[in-house]
């Protein structure tokens, strides 16, 4: 009898340990609230693996790599949670964006089962996503983005936070899938032809071209050159916004579509 | 029908409850995982937690205003040390979230430090310019008391880097000037939390500096490997004096006037150089290796 209270003393001693953790040893106020606080969560990273799904599902989790989520090419498709979302995954690496840099800690990432490019005589193919894949896709960006309250423009490929490292997800992502879906600007198509009629014109200058990408978000020279820094981030952003040609050659096309996403209020949700 | 039946018999209300209450609590376990179904059987080996960076600052205001301050619109933080006799600690922000302390900053090529840092205010005046220059209020030991075993626990449970304890001084040098000269970084050292240059060391390096100081963009190439946003101009220009002065705050707080001199030169050499003494830099390693 005595042993039995004895235990239950020591039962509830532990219980209470637990419970306090190490509030007690600090002794936390938490009377005081802070009302300007928000998720670390700031933007939201699309890759492709560039690997079948056996070996992306091994080498996200046994290699120095990681993510947030593996979307497989099963189907149905199977999506995978890798990393907790409150965690730090190792998917951006040396990245930047609107000035921020590094966007390990500030990001969740995506990676889906893609093979990526291959190099034929034809030139460079890419390996279309199966609708199948997007359609699982979509809720799953669209459950992140209202948890952590990521802004559509915080939306991006991995290309566009390191445009002189990566290719992914490639010109065949279908961002125009996340646009119709509400999830990401999306520039007017009339107010697009209007402006590049102009620009047919007079093509605007590289300073311009270069201004103008690192407005919307890209870390881009800014010396009035087009050298092989300032392509390569040209290619990210045609390979997003214009994915019929990509070369990284400014024209007014990729000149028209920048000048609205630079300037037109977020057209979001209305499409 | 039947459920007309069940309604009207008082011996199964109980049982009905209980099916109710269990579909509530089917829908409430499943919640959105059930929508998105996701797969949780595998980890990922690489992961750590999202606060990387501890940075320290002082309020300037008092304890009532500090706290208006901190839970208002436009700034906050993740905890508030007091002043008062017996020292609190106040937890204002969750460590999972991100708070309003940190501002434009940059420290080893991270930019905007917000989303990646805990910050922890100290409730102290900070300076006033007076006739002999500018006095910084001290922090009194019972505060220290109360701020280190803080430090110790947010650094053990988020794995930071000792080299990843800050000033916020230390991350935004052309604006900031916390937690200033009088903060005994010292302390940190002594309870092993950061890395202190060794004395002999600095002295010996001090010895070859006296004859030869090195030129500005020495200085410029070293504070920015030690981890501080620097301009590289070999020149002496404002903002390099200010990030010189903040390193002075530091660990050399006897003269903080921001400039190059030997002693400076020899403890930022010995930091610079020297391997960290305190535990492994988490992850620093594999940082390289990221994808």
């Amino acid at each position: 009898m005595k042993l039995l209270r004895m235990k239950s003393w020591l039962v509830l001693a532990v219980a209470m340990a637990v419970l306090s953790g190490c509030a007690a040893g600090l002794r936390l106020d938490t009377s005081k609230t802070a009302v300007s606080q928000e998720s670390r969560v700031k933007f939201l990273i699309i890759h492709y693996t560039a690997l079948d799904m056996p070996t992306s599902l091994r080498v996200l989790t046994q290699q120095e790599v990681s993510a947030h989520y593996l979307v497989g090419d099963d189907n149905p498709t199977t999506v995978y949670r890798l990393v907790d979302e409150s965690q730090t995954a190792y998917q951006a690496g040396l990245s930047d964006w609107k000035g921020f840099s590094r966007l390990n800690p500030s990001s969740i990432g995506i990676e889906i089962v893609n093979l990526g490019y291959q190099d034929g005589p034809n030139g460079r193919t890419y390996q279309p996503f199966p609708q199948y894949q997007i359609d699982r896709l979509i809720p799953l960006i669209r459950d992140i983005v209202a948890r952590h309250k990521i802004k559509p423009e915080n939306i991006l490929g991995h290309q566009e936070i390191a445009p002189q490292r990566k290719p992914d997800p490639g010109p065949l992502f279908p961002w125009k899938q996340l646009a119709d879906a509400g999830l990401i600007p999306w520039p007017d198509a009339n107010q697009v032809a209007a402006l590049q009629a102009g620009y047919e014109q007079q093509l605007p200058d590289i300073a311009w071209f270069q201004k103008k990408l690192a407005q919307h978000g890209y870390a881009t020279p800014q010396t009035g050159i087009l050298d092989d820094a300032t392509r390569n981030v040209l290619i990210a952003f045609q390979a997003r916004h214009r994915p019929a040609k990509f070369d990284g050659t400014p024209d007014a096309e990729s000149a028209a579509i920048l000048e609205v996403l630079t300037t037109t209020a977020k057209t979001i949700g209305k499409q | 029908m039947s459920f007309f039946i069940i309604k009207h018999n008082p011996a199964n209300i109980p049982a009905m409850k209980k099916f109710f209450t269990l579909i509530a609590m089917t829908t409430l376990l499943t919640g959105c995982a059930s929508t998105l179904n996701i797969d949780r059987t595998y980890s990922g080996k690489l992961q750590d937690s999202r606060a990387r960076f501890l940075v320290i600052h002082y309020t300037v205001s008092n304890l009532q205003r500090s706290i208006e301050l901190l839970t208002g619109d436009q700034v906050s933080v993740h905890y508030l040390v007091t002043d008062e006799a017996q020292p609190r600690i106040y937890g204002m922000v969750d460590e999972n979230k991100r708070a309003w302390h940190a501002g434009k900053s940059e420290w080893k090529d991270y930019k905007s430090l917000g989303a990646s840092s805990i910050g922890i205010e100290i409730v102290n005046p900070g300076y006033t310019d007076t006739a002999q220059g500018r006095v910084y209020a001290p922090f009194p030991q019972k505060q220290m008391d109360v701020l280190l075993p803080l430090i110790k626990d947010i650094v053990a449970r988020n794995q930071i880097a000792p080299e990843n304890i800050l000033g916020h001084s230390d991350i935004a040098p052309q604006r900031k000037q916390d937690p200033g000269p009088m903060f005994p970084w010292k302390q940190l050292a002594d309870a092993g939390l950061i890395i202190w240059p060794d004395a002999e060391q600095v002295k010996l390096k001090q010895a070859g500096f006296e004859g030869h100081l090195p030129d500005i963009a020495w200085f410029q190439k070293k504070l920015h490997v030690h981890g501080f946003a620097v301009p590289q101009t070999g020149e002496l220009d404002a903002a390099t004096q200010n990030v010189i002065s903040v390193f002075q705050m530091k660990y050399r707080p006897a003269n903080i006037d921001g400039k190059p001199d030997a002693e400076t030169a020899a403890i930022l050499e010995v930091l610079t150089t020297a391997p960290s003494t305190i535990g492994t830099p988490f992850l620093e390693q594999t940082a390289q290796a990221q994808k």
